[in-house]
């Protein structure tokens, strides 16, 4: 039935109607979204890729339970997002509990694509490396590191940020802002050496 | 295998269903219902909070010296500013909690509560229902101080110059008369140098009235009350503005 083909026919609400009536179509939405949240999962935790993957699994468990719930006003994206995000959220703080550390693993990809989105005029010079930006993550608070990693790594906009959050679209703004700043604070607490070059 | 697969066998081995659509369209009518109901509350809280507002002899603060703070602070209806805020609150924990509440911020809800129960509750108010309702709320509710009740504590303040209660007995030329107040006591009162003031009625100084009186206690005996100015018990509010009448 999920056959590549056949899965790309249809919209992601129209999947999720679809899934209701029959339970194959919820494996289209899934392998849709799988690549994502995984890396999602794991960029917002240090959960290790069996575990990333068992989250990744639970929160589809989730959101095939309430599948019901999904609002068609709302984008099929931003409704998984938020289960996965949820999931990720208080499996991690089970595993925190336990003494692990936080660990973000970021790409290089990634680090590229920071220092505009943070609005700093110059980039960052070579000097500055994903592990710095790793280390930076890793000390701020948590509901800085969660917003800066759906704005600048996930891309979401600032709607979708807000379904995924539950928070009203002003407060996510505000949030972000309040990230960057951070950002930039605990880098330079940490002396990580953000100077820009041409 | 793959972990689509995976998720579908693992969905149907422990035989797990989507919750059904009412459950969560009840959900949702359960929180507008809460937000919806507690925004009423707050309504008739609003137009009761006006009621004692206005309920207030606020033209006694003229006669209060040196600070009427006491007496200010005794008129703020912090019963009615409570529970408005409290069903306010509880308002905002109903909408907060409907499927799009959290679009809107503490602010913006709150904003658009206090907006309803303000322009509603002066409807209510303006319509006099806020008086039936508050008399309703003093007789159920044992611990709620009614406005009637505070106006008579109020005005029982023979050492600060305000007293109430019942004529008894009058003598016109004598110029006094026996007031029976709220505590059942008898008092003197000498009203040859009073103001007195009605509301365009016949004299109201006769047996069974109930008055208020502004003026002092006489140095000599705690029994007897020198009138400066005497009012029919119900104030401006119920029967427009006072008039004076001839102290005859």
């Amino acid at each position: 039935m999920n056959d590549t083909t056949l899965c790309e026919k249809f919209s992601d609400s129209e999947l999720a109607k679809k899934s209701l009536e029959n339970i194959e179509f919820f494996a289209c939405l899934f392998e849709r979204y799988e690549k994502k949240l995984f890396a999602y999962i794991l960029r917002s935790s240090s959960f290790s890729y069996d575990e990333a993957e068992e989250v990744l699994q639970e929160s589809f468990v989730k959101a095939w339970k309430n599948l019901n719930s999904f609002d068609e006003d709302l984008k099929f994206s931003s409704w998984i997002y938020r289960i996965v995000h949820n999931t990720t959220i208080s499996e991690w703080r089970k595993t925190q509990s336990k003494g692990r550390e936080n660990m973000h693993q970021v790409s290089e990809e990634i680090f590229q694509k920071i220092p505009d989105e943070l609005d700093i005029e110059k980039s960052f010079s070579q000097k500055c490396d994903s592990q710095h930006i790793q280390e930076i993550i890793q000390k701020m608070p948590e509901k800085y590191q969660k917003i800066l990693i759906l704005r600048f790594f996930e891309d979401l906009s600032y709607t979708e940020i807000s379904d995924i959050l539950q928070k009203p679209t002003g407060t996510v703004s505000t949030l972000v802002n309040r990230a960057k700043k951070s950002f930039l604070k605990t880098a330079q607490a940490q002396n990580i050496d953000l100077s820009f070059s041409e | 295998m793959k972990n689509a697969q995976k998720l579908l066998e693992k969905i149907s081995q422990k035989n797990i269903t989507p919750i059904p659509k009412w459950h969560f369209v009840l959900k949702n009518i359960f929180f507008w219902g809460i937000g919806i109901l507690f925004i009423l509350f707050g309504i008739v809280a609003f137009s009761l909070l006006l009621d004692q507002i206005f309920e207030t002899d606020t033209e006694m603060l003229s006669h209060i010296s040196p600070s009427p703070v006491s007496f200010i602070l005794e008129i703020i209806p912090f019963f009615w500013i409570f529970f408005a805020a409290l069903f306010l609150g509880v308002a905002y924990f109903g909408m907060s909690h409907t499927k799009k509440g959290y679009k809107y911020s503490l602010l913006q809800i709150w904003g658009i509560s206090i907006g309803i129960s303000f322009l509603l509750g002066s409807g209510v108010y303006a319509s006099g229902y806020a008086e039936h309702i508050e008399e309703k709320v003093a007789h159920y509710v044992h611990f709620y101080h009614s406005n009637e009740d505070r106006r008579k504590d109020l005005w029982s303040h023979p050492r600060k110059g305000f007293i109430s209660g019942e004529i008894i007995a009058i003598f016109p030329q004598k110029k006094t008369l026996l007031l029976k107040n709220w505590k059942e006591e008898e008092i003197g009162i000498i009203y040859q140098e009073a103001d007195i003031k009605t509301h365009q009625q016949n004299n109201f100084l006769k047996k069974d009235e109930k008055i208020k009186i502004i003026g002092s206690l006489s140095p000599n005996n705690t029994k007897l009350f020198i009138a400066t100015e005497i009012r029919p018990w119900e104030g401006q509010r119920k029967h427009g503005k006072f008039y004076h009448i001839e102290n005859q």
